[in-house]
């Protein structure tokens, strides 16, 4: 069986160090922080958490149903997405991925744009 | 306030959040900056637990009296539109006369972030596990039809079986007459559906005996005992099994409209047993055991059991059989093969059995 890209980068080890530092960088933008407000903190690190284990393979299903749902109530801008997208991609440059690892991950991320900007 | 003013200055130099009260009222008399900045400017004069809603007067009054600390944590909503996770602990320090209260506030967003994130994680992880657990037991059951549960046993922990040669061995072929003959043919579905109601009863009959089935083939059904797991009445067991199955098939043809008719051969002989494939597995047995039984199951007539010489030795004290003369086996073999009696006879053994059909 091809191991998913989840086991190739490190596993859990290296989940975590991405979901922490997209959590701050999200949060420490001046673009993209206000969609957060008032969120807390738990239920925010357990969407991140099994959204990108998804994104990667791991052990989460999020599906692209339950994707729209969350971000159903938020209007999403694509200039919102933009920021978010390059802080997510900050954050993996931070966990040392590969640069071909990044661009996969990164278009997958992006292939999700649909389900989260407000139409 | 009896402490030195510029005493509590130096408390603004702190990264702790610093609130100091009275022991009574809860009311703030003084907070540092860092508090200040994250429970909002203005705290001095409010009651503590108005200023900061985790805290519960009830509960930080009771552990005070009691000398001990109090401790609590709580989310705090930032202008940065950031959360911010503290714990604040309390402790009684005295001044002067005046008892006052000391809040200590941590920043633990960082600690908690890191534990809601492995709180997450290992729900992931536990969900995933309990799939597997369900996936691990389907096909454990699905192993289980196929293979004889020492077989499996072997076929887990070495990832292969080794081919066994079993020289005392009860082995069992029964055979639908005339089953492509059966009206029923022209409805396959219906077909299928009662022979597998019937293989069913049969296999849990089988196993009621300590007996084997080892597979069907098409309508036939094939099964042993003594082996792979020892049975020391193994012809007595399998012959009243096939007894048990005659009689299932005479009641149940009772108030059906397809008549299900069977020929039973039983043969004690060698056997070799073996998983046979690679990767669809199958556990088969082979040898001249298999042979001779299944040469007894065409010998038989509809209905009955015949049994081969080396059977009828083992059974003849228990069950009644009558000679039916010396048959030709194979080539120039011949041999003298009996019927069992028993199989009209007796129908109160049925009750056994009754749960399965």
């Amino acid at each position: 069986m091809p191991r998913s890209l989840y086991e190739t980068i490190g596993g859990f080890n290296v989940i975590s160090k991405i979901v922490l530092s997209f959590y701050d960088k999200v949060l420490d933008s001046d673009k993209v922080a206000s969609y957060f407000t008032g969120i807390d903190m738990k239920r925010l690190i357990d969407h991140q958490t099994k959204f990108i284990c998804s994104l990667l393979g791991g052990p989460a299903s999020f599906s692209d149903e339950q994707l729209r749902h969350a971000h159903r109530e938020v209007k999403v801008t694509d200039e919102a997405f933009d920021e978010i997208t390059a802080l997510f991609s900050d954050a993996l440059h931070e966990a040392s991925l590969k640069p071909v690892e990044i661009t996969q991950i990164v278009s997958a991320f992006q292939s999700k744009r649909p389900l989260i900007v407000s139409q | 306030m009896t402490a030195d003013t510029s005493a509590l200055q130096c408390l603004n130099h702190v990264s702790l959040g610093v609130i100091l009260c009275d022991a009574q009222s809860l009311t703030i008399s003084f907070a540092n900056e860092q508090a200040e900045k994250w429970f909002g400017p203005g705290l001095a004069g409010r009651a503590l637990p108005s200023a900061i809603t985790s805290v519960s007067a009830v509960d930080l009054t009771s552990r005070i009296k009691a000398g001990r600390p109090y401790s609590t944590t709580g989310e705090a909503a930032q202008p940065t539109g950031r959360r911010l996770a503290y714990r604040l602990t309390v402790n009684t320090r005295t001044f002067g006369a005046d008892g006052q209260l000391v809040a200590e506030i941590e920043n633990i967003s960082k600690q908690k972030e890191q534990e809601y994130l492995l709180e997450s994680f290992s729900g992931l992880i536990e969900r995933k596990n309990r799939e597997l657990e369900r996936e691990r037991e389907r096909t454990e059951r699905l192993l289980m039809n196929i293979f004889p549960l020492k077989v499996l046993h072997e076929f887990k922990e070495f990832g292969t079986t080794t081919p066994s040669f079993y020289d005392d061995v009860s082995v069992l072929f029964l055979d639908f007459v005339g089953f492509t003959r059966m009206p029923v043919s022209r409805e396959p579905k219906r077909l299928i559906s009662e022979l597998n109601e019937i293989f069913s009863t049969f296999d849990q009959i089988i196993e009621h005996h300590a007996c084997e089935r080892i597979k069907t083939i098409g309508d036939a059904y094939l099964a042993v005992a003594n082996m792979p797991s020892p049975n020391p009445d193994h012809a007595i067991d399998i012959t009243t099994a096939a007894m048990k199955m005659l009689r299932y098939l005479q009641r149940r043809n009772a108030s059906h409209p397809v008549q299900w008719t069977c020929r039973i051969g039983i043969h004690t002989g060698s056997v070799v047993g073996s998983v046979v494939g690679v990767r669809k597995y199958i556990y088969d047995v082979f040898g001249d055991g298999v042979n001779t039984a299944s040469r007894m199951q065409s010998l038989s007539e509809p209905m009955r059991i015949t049994v081969s010489e080396s059977t009828y030795q083992i059974i003849k004290s228990t069950i009644p059989c009558t000679p039916r003369g010396m048959f030709e086996i194979r080539g120039s073999d011949r041999m003298n093969i009996y019927f069992v009696e028993a199989a009209l006879a007796a129908p109160d053994e049925a009750s056994g059995t009754d749960g399965a059909a």
